[in-house]
């Protein structure tokens, strides 16, 4: 213990956690503020600084690890009476322990903001901590590998590259970290465990068999099993994915009103906007007919057959992206659409090419909303499209509110009369 | 403790350094003198367990070297100070000699006491908190010096410590192996006034050869008043040469 915190004190690095770790934070809070009060999202938001991280880290273990070469020291080193093992798992250990602190330091700081509500699902936290640590330690171990083979700028500059190129192009796909963790994924916890088992491997391979300080030439025996292991760890990481998707919950949350509302029920905080959409359903003009049940993305499964394999898809009503009710305002509209004029021939309307049942649509969606300014933008929609919804806007925004029950009455009479007969 | 070379052969790949060498010592300060590439350096490389002999045999005390795990038993036995050792420039006075006294198995409970005690010796126990990158080049040789003597290991190896010291300094570096009165102090150096005023003991080194092994005044009474020289021992150091290297 004396040895470790006498490497603490004498680290460069540690004048690096606390720039770090306000770095990590920075990174946590200028996001939206969605993932408070949502477990997985709180994980998957705090884990997203391993990203940037993971650079740094790499970069500086190949530093720390060259520093016995380029401080002089593998003569005294081989005269120690220590195993060369003991000596380097306490270097990693401290340079490990620092350069994870300010990872640490996000989490810490998003458990304790989410805390406070203490929704469930803190499983799924723990699952995208490990995800990053994972990262962490692998960048780490990655850098601690360059550095003993490198000079100290090149080992650092090497290693940041490699490692960016590395959990850009082949690691992104097998998702190596995450950028939100909505309520229907999960981090696979099989997949990260293998790969966390693959950075052990490495970790134990560099702390294990270090190369014989004062050895002449390049230490073949340690650099081959070293590199084995780093390939070990990157064909485990980019050959195994890093999130899933999770079974339906036995039983979701639902909010009872007009419609039954049924979310994750990591996604319960969201009850207040479930409330206020559905309250604003109930006020709907009574020719608008309303589904019994609305199921967030996710809670549904369909089966579904392509070129002979069959898959099993997520479905839902709406998706509840960082709990926006324009989502829910966007998912509800369509499902109330579809109830009112379940009876209509839909082939009949496309092939008329007729908007009129999307201004109505978009009416109900601006009308669940209760504003007429969406936080987004349709980019590829047809000029049609564009009218209808431009119709519907002004109608929302230009007429009374019984204006507005005479002009969805005719619209409703028209397409009924046209397409549902 | 007795410490023993036998039959060393010592080399890099096909270079041989030192041919069938033997040395036995006890107590006592003993200098290694020699020329350049005279083989200094690489035996006590070798005495350090650093470098194992292509052959020979090594014992410390009661142990045979014959291995990692017995040169590692060993170490904890010797202090060594390589010619250009290496420091972290962050680490403090106090802690470059913990470190060293971690390394060599000094119990974890004695660190502090002996990094106190390997200060004083040095005259550096008012710089302990310094950091080694803001000390001198006498300060930071005499931190080194504190490092091999750290737990007062039976086997102090000290390759030309007194490079970088002044005159003041290398009086107290005279002074202070003087003190090691338990250990096997072996110093290699170029300097033959700190072998005349500290060794008990010389060897004199050429081609990897001890040329001559005894007492230094024995060595002393070999010199020859036609030999370049400012002192006795200097001229017995020349008439130890070869022959085409006696003239200057």
């Amino acid at each position: 213990m004396n040895v470790l915190r006498l490497h603490l004190r004498t680290s460069p690095l540690r004048w690096a956690v606390l720039p770090l770790a306000a770095g990590a934070l920075l990174i946590l809070l200028i996001r939206p503020r969605y993932w408070i009060g949502s477990w997985p999202e709180t994980g998957a938001a705090a884990q997203v600084s391993a990203f940037f991280l993971s650079i740094l880290a790499a970069a500086a273990a190949s530093w720390v690890s060259g520093s016995v070469r380029r401080h002089g020291m593998g003569e005294q080193l081989a005269a120690a009476s220590l195993r060369r093992s003991r000596m380097e798992w306490r270097r990693f250990a401290v340079t490990a322990a620092l350069l994870l602190a300010p990872y640490l330091a996000g989490h810490v700081a998003a458990f304790v903001i989410t805390a406070r509500d203490f929704p469930p699902g803190l499983g799924l936290w723990a699952g995208y901590l490990l995800m990053g640590l994972v990262v962490m330690l692998f960048a780490i171990g990655w850098g601690w590998l360059i550095g003993r083979y490198l000079a100290p700028v090149y080992a650092a500059l090497v290693a940041a590259l490699s490692w960016v190129v590395f959990e850009t192009f082949p690691a992104e796909a097998a998702y190596l970290g995450v950028l939100d963790g909505p309520p229907w994924l999960q981090p696979d916890v099989r997949s990260l465990i293998v790969r966390a088992a693959a950075v052990a491997l490495l970790i134990g391979a560099l702390v294990l068999l270090p190369p014989r300080p004062v050895r002449r030439g390049p230490d073949w025996g340690a650099a081959v099993v070293s590199g084995s292991a780093l390939l070990v760890a990157m064909v485990a990481t980019v050959t195994t994915t890093g999130v899933s998707e999770r079974a339906v919950p036995a039983e979701p949350y639902c909010v009872a009103g007009r419609m039954e509302i049924c979310l994750w029920p990591e996604n319960r905080k969201y009850t207040p906007v479930v409330q206020e959409i559905d309250g604003r359903a109930a006020t709907l003009p009574p020719v608008w007919q309303t589904p019994p049940r609305l199921l967030e993305y996710g809670l549904k499964r369909q089966v579904v057959k392509y070129r002979g394999r069959t898959f099993t898809q997520l479905e839902g009503d709406f998706q509840f992206s960082e709990g926006n009710k324009w989502a829910l305002a966007l998912g509800a509209s369509e499902a109330i659409i579809n109830e009112s004029l379940k009876q209509c021939d839909w082939d009949r309307v496309r092939a008329a090419e007729d908007s009129t049942p999307e201004a109505l649509r978009k009416w109900v969606e601006l009308y669940l909303a209760n504003s007429a300014t969406p936080p987004y933008q349709t980019i590829d929609a047809s000029e049609s499209m564009r009218k209808a919804w431009a119709t519907a806007t002004d109608v929302f925004t230009g007429m009374s509110a019984p204006q507005q029950d005479q002009w969805v009455s005719r619209q409703f009479a028209t397409v009924r009369a046209e397409y549902c007969g | 403790m007795h410490f023993a070379m036998t039959d060393i052969t010592q080399g890099y790949g096909d270079n041989l350094i030192v041919k069938e060498f033997d040395l036995s010592l006890t107590p006592g300060i003993v200098g290694f003198l020699g020329p350049n590439g005279a083989g200094k350096t690489t035996l006590l490389r070798t005495m350090a367990t650093v470098m194992p002999p292509m052959s020979g045999r090594i014992s410390l005390g009661d142990l045979q070297i014959t291995g990692e795990r017995s040169a590692r038993r060993a170490r904890q036995m010797i202090g060594y100070l390589p010619q250009d050792f290496g420091y972290d420039p962050a680490m403090r006075v106090n802690d470059f000699v913990r470190y060293a006294a971690w390394m060599r198995g000094v119990p974890a409970h004695t660190w502090d006491s002996a990094a106190a005690i390997a200060l004083d010796r040095v005259d550096l126990a008012d710089r302990q908190r310094e950091r080694m990158r803001k000390l001198s080049g006498g300060m930071r040789q005499r931190a080194g010096i504190a490092w091999a003597i750290v737990g007062e290991p039976a086997l102090i190896l000290l390759d030309e410590p007194t490079v970088g010291l002044d005159p003041r300094q290398r009086l107290q570096f005279r002074k202070l192996i003087s003190t090691l009165t338990d250990s096997i102090v072996v110093l290699s150096t170029h300097l033959i006034d700190d072998i005349d005023a500290s060794c008990d003991k010389v060897i004199v080194l050429h081609g990897g050869v001890a040329k001559f092994v005894g007492a230094t005044a024995e060595l002393a009474r070999m010199g020859r008043a036609d030999l370049p020289g400012n002192s006795a021992l200097e001229r017995a150091y020349m008439h130890l040469l070869p022959e085409e290297e006696q003239r200057l």
